[in-house]
């Protein structure tokens, strides 16, 4: 399956510890490395990077967020590959 | 033989019964969808005309309307079975069949009044019509358990007969009322050596595998 | 709690090669299936996807798939395929907890011990066996027990003798019975039994209607505790 580089950014009513717990839970879930790059009370940005349909699925699960988060607005753009560029070497992909 | 037709309501599990025997005789019928929900096609005059409380399903041919999902499995049986394999003539045979048939009108009938209040919201005391399905399906579980010890797969015998018809789609649907399978190995076999009979169909809520 | 040793899940013949059985040990819930080639497996009984009961799956060779989309799972429990997404590498991370299984005295066994590797060997017993029923009764395991004596096999009153943990032996005058307690939960009890040797058919009758009775007898002594309890 194609494999994609993404920055989301989920933007809304944030309690940034626990957003940032609860991206790196479901990440870690579906097996996707994440790189978290900014946080703040109205938004975070992290990259994930993985087989389409399971980035796809991060952005669904994160999209419902923690109980004391409400995500108003999720965007996309491509990441750079470099960001998990060294990771992916060590994995061997 | 004049045509068939079948009042039916695709969730009624007393319908899949006909249903399911029309397809074990390869027997064709013409389908009437009533509109039991949220309609109440089945409290209208035409069908209380019928069937005078509403009971699905009804059976019409020429001038004779039946309705008892159980007499009208003993009648198809009786009519469209020429090998005499779903009623046998046999007197304890028969007597056995007639049994179960009136088990699965009587005792087990706790379970689709248990299914309708889960499902449907109809009016009822859940856990009283759960709990007494729980134990009609225990005794169908114990005699099954006996059945196999005497090497027989089917409630009547070693073939199929309208007693399974009637008595597989209550088990079959029992995690609609919250009853699972797990306690139940007896029935676990009879399931699927039911699912093996020629012409063998579901309904929604019984999965295809098998 | 914390589930310490074997604990018998189900008769060996009532899971069918390409069929599987729910079943609890004090609550907690496992599926026992057996693949095509025959051997038992042990699991949690829930999908990791949206928590369906593994038990109401279906087995397809040696991968065991959830009803409910259709995830498919191998031996070691490990998600193979997603028929939603076919070209999907699932992520080893979609994995079903599995736990130790033995197959002795004619009774399926699991042991879920976090400490797996060292686990004590599953009872040693005898494989000369017919099995006969499972008593799944709403009675607790213990009172289940007690009560097997004054539940009479015709005019003979049973011996009962504790053999292994979660073991124990009826004597019914000349029939040897032998079987494996299981804690479902707190009030419920499934009582595993297989006959020593191969006893004849109406002698299996008589037992299987013994052990209705059994059911009975316990289920209306477990009633009365309560109401007793209830009362002091």
């Amino acid at each position: 399956m194609k494999r994609e580089s993404v920055i989301f950014t989920f933007t809304g009513k944030i309690v940034p510890e626990s957003f940032v717990a609860f991206a790196r839970h479901r990440a870690a879930r579906l097996d996707l490395p994440l790189a978290l790059l900014a946080s703040d009370d109205t938004s975070v940005a992290v990259a994930v990077d993985g087989q389409v349909d399971l980035v796809d699925a991060f952005d669904m699960a994160c999209s419902l967020g923690p109980h004391d988060c409400i995500v108003l607005d999720v965007e996309r753009a491509p990441a750079s590959p470099a960001l998990f560029e060294s990771r992916n070497e060590r994995m061997g992909q | 033989m004049s045509a068939l037709t079948l009042y039916n309501y695709d969730l009624d599990e007393n319908c899949y019964k006909v249903r399911l025997l029309l397809s074990c005789l390869g027997v064709e019928a013409d389908q009437v969808a009533v509109d039991v929900m949220p309609g109440k096609e089945n409290l209208s005059p035409r069908i209380l005309a019928m069937s005078p409380f509403g009971a699905l399903p009804v059976v019409r041919q020429d001038d004779l309307v039946l309705y008892e999902a159980e007499a009208i499995l003993a009648w198809l049986a009786r009519t469209r079975d020429p090998q005499g394999r779903f009623l046998p003539e046999d007197p304890a045979a028969f007597g056995r069949v007639m049994m179960w048939l009136a088990f699965s009108a009587r005792e087990l009938d706790a379970a689709v009044q248990a299914r309708s209040t889960a499902m449907l919201d109809t009016p009822g005391d859940i856990d009283a019509l759960r709990a007494a399905a729980r134990e009609a399906l225990r005794a169908m579980d114990d005699h099954m358990t006996r059945q196999h010890i005497d090497g027989f797969e089917y409630f009547a015998g070693a073939e199929p007969t309208i007693a399974d018809i009637a008595l597989f789609p209550s088990f079959a649907l029992s995690r609609d009322y919250n009853v699972d399978h797990d306690a139940f190995p007896a029935l676990r076999r009879w399931a699927r050596a039911v699912r093996k009979i020629d012409g063998f169909i579901t309904m929604p809520g019984i999965p295809e595998y098998h | 709690m914390s589930l310490k040793g074997w604990y018998p899940l189900v008769l060996a013949r009532d899971i069918t090669p390409g069929t599987s059985a729910g079943t609890r040990v004090e609550g907690k819930e496992f599926v026992a299936w057996r693949d095509d080639k025959g051997a038992p497996h042990v699991w949690e009984d829930r999908c990791p996807h949206r928590g369906m009961k593994m038990s109401f799956g279906f087995v397809r060779g040696d991968h065991i798939a959830c009803l409910y989309h259709g995830w498919q799972y191998d031996t070691a429990g490990q998600c193979r395929y997603i028929p939603a997404h076919p070209d999907l590498d699932v992520p080893k991370t979609i994995k079903i907890p599995t736990f130790g299984v033995a197959e002795a005295g004619g009774i399926v066994w699991g042991n879920f011990d976090a400490e797996g590797e060292d686990a004590a060997p599953h009872p040693d017993l005898p494989e000369d066996i017919t099995p006969l029923r499972t008593v799944f009764a709403d009675c607790p395991a213990a009172l289940l027990v007690e009560l097997i004596p004054l539940t009479p096999l015709d005019e003979i009153t049973p011996a009962v003798k504790t053999t292994a943990e979660r073991v124990i032996e009826i004597r019914l005058g000349d029939i040897t019975l032998m079987a494996g307690i299981q804690p479902v939960a707190e009030r419920e009890v499934a009582l595993h039994i297989v006959a020593a040797g191969s006893p004849p058919r109406d002698q299996l009758k008589r037992l299987a209607l013994w052990a209705e009775q059994l059911r009975r007898d316990a289920e209306e002594a477990a009633a009365n505790e309560k109401i007793a309890e209830i009362a002091a």
